[in-house]
């Protein structure tokens, strides 16, 4: 019977090597990811519901959920030399969400939290249980910190998509030309 | 488990590792009888059959999945730079791989923040050469750095470090006197490196903040035929490209770099190069000359709140 198992730690060796391309053994921190944005993800987000792209599809197509993308998005500095090119990222997400950059880092400034706050208002008319669903790229925490702190902020109907931008265009579903939100959009 | 276990969907290969599945599948598929007419040898061949086929649909799955991602972005590299180019060359031509400049880089950066990057000129036509730009398709001020050689500078080799945001072609254009443009690229795989926080921290940086430090390579008595005398100097600056995020106030720090920089012998300029916020913390340029006279190596430094900082240190004999 020892023959039998004589694979095994090469087998296990591959495997573990080959492991850290898909996100099945992320733990759940127990606060908020500060760092390394893009990199596996968890399964889970305790109090949201985990959807795939076929789900986020049909939520999508029936208006069952809010989406808002929360790609993190880098402000032209005032500071610039005068003649410097500046091209704003373009942004291609999925059509109708709304784009509330940068709430997905793991702390985040007063001004930013009153941000995405008064987004997250905006689109759900004051409704703490209107579904919401948030999104970015796959491997991207950003989604995770954000849908955290939407649940944390008393919302109920928070739904997490983590394969984000990519993983909805893999899918050959479209996407579109977005812009941030800015308060009074 | 409900799939065929030599061909486990991604998201349970790596449930695997426990061992459970695996012998699971050792039990069902790999074994599925004892029979005892075949040879042990058989056995054990079949099962590495069966390894390396679990091997061969992971190793295919990351080499795919790598791959395209990429292509795309090369792809979307290109889209941003055919609508950049004009900017940035007005509506010249450019030629292509002619092997007047190249252009170096890591495939995959270690450190997105800190990318080595190579540019060599053909010495042939060094002379010819009166201006190098390099470009980061990606990065939100695309335009590096800009270089001006001095007459007779005899650069033919320049490397410093950038600082690269996303998956993007890097590339360098070289200006001839009499106006033709010539490029190089390569591409690299990198991400974030625009908003990176600092390696040191804020105080320290500002406090040695415009320090320099040159380094002579001088070649060897019988090799100054063939090697030319390099420079590398080293300014303390934090560089910061305003992208960077204050990690106590979460707001962005302010854009602060060097934004020009002449390195001359005496009166006469070597290189001079007008920067942006891609140039990484700490810049640092390696480069060769060519030596004339003996007059002191100088460096004048300018940073975006105006702060000049200016250096200078004795030229090593060259060995001649």
């Amino acid at each position: 019977m020892q023959n039998r198992y004589a694979a095994l730690p090469f087998a296990l060796a591959i495997l573990a090597f080959a492991g850290p391309a898909w996100s099945g053994g992320v733990e759940e921190p127990a606060g908020y990811r500060m760092d390394e944005y893009r990199a596996p993800v968890p399964a889970t987000l305790q109090g949201a519901e985990v959807v795939d792209t076929k789900e986020a599809e049909a939520l999508w197509r029936e208006k069952k959920a809010v989406f808002f993308d929360v790609m993190p998005n880098t402000p032209k500095p005032a500071n610039l030399p005068a003649g410097t090119i500046w091209k704003d990222k373009v942004r291609e997400d999925i059509p109708g969400s709304i784009w509330l950059a940068n709430v997905g880092y793991g702390a985040i400034s007063d001004e930013t939290a009153g941000y995405f706050r008064q987004g997250l208002e905006a689109h759900t008319a004051s409704d703490k249980s209107r579904p919401i669903l948030f999104y970015c790229m796959t491997n991207c925490w950003m989604s995770w910190n954000a849908a955290k702190r939407a649940i944390e902020w008393g919302y109920s109907s928070v739904l997490w998509y983590p394969s984000g931008a990519d993983g909805w265009q893999s899918a050959n579903l479209p996407l579109e030309e977005n812009r941030p939100y800015t308060i009074g959009d | 488990m409900g799939v065929g276990c030599g061909l486990a969907a991604p998201g349970s290969l790596r449930l695997m590792t426990t061992g459970s599945i695996l012998n699971a599948c050792q039990g069902t598929t790999f074994q599925p009888v004892e029979a005892p007419m075949r040879s042990n040898i058989f056995r054990k061949l079949r099962r590495s059959v069966a390894m390396l086929l679990v091997a061969a649909v992971a190793g295919a799955l990351i080499s795919f999945v790598g791959p395209a991602a990429a292509q795309q972005s090369m792809a979307g590299s290109e889209k941003i730079w055919a609508a950049l180019k004009g900017d940035v060359l007005g509506d010249r031509p450019i030629l292509l791989d002619t092997g007047l400049v190249r252009i170096e880089a890591p495939k995959r950066a270690q450190d997105a923040a800190l990318v080595p990057v190579d540019i060599y000129i053909d010495p042939a036509k060094a002379a010819g050469v009166k201006k190098v730009t390099m470009v980061i398709d990606v990065n939100p001020a695309p335009v590096a750095a800009t270089f001006q050689f001095g007459k007779d500078a005899g650069v033919t080799h320049l490397s410093t470090r950038v600082r690269v945001d996303d998956y993007s072609y890097l590339r360098v254009i070289a200006e001839t006197d009499s106006g033709e443009l010539h490029m190089s690229q390569t591409f690299i795989k990198a991400s974030g490196g625009c908003s990176a926080p600092a390696v040191k921290n804020s105080k320290d940086a500002l406090a040695s903040m415009g320090k320099m430090k040159l380094r002579q390579f001088v070649p060897a008595a019988e090799e100054t035929m063939t090697k030319a005398q390099e420079l590398q100097l080293m300014i303390r600056h934090p560089n910061n490209s305003g992208l960077q995020r204050d990690p106590l106030t979460q707001y962005f720090i302010p854009a602060h770099f060097v934004q020009n920089l002449s390195i001359s012998q005496g009166e006469r300029l070597i290189l001079s190069m007008e920067g942006g916020i891609s140039i990484s913390e700490d810049p640092n340029f390696r480069f060769d000359f060519a030596v004339h006279g003996t007059d002191d190596i100088r460096v004048e430094a300018v940073d975006t709140d105006g702060k000049v900082f200016t250096d200078q240190w004795p030229l090593d004999p060259t060995g001649l």
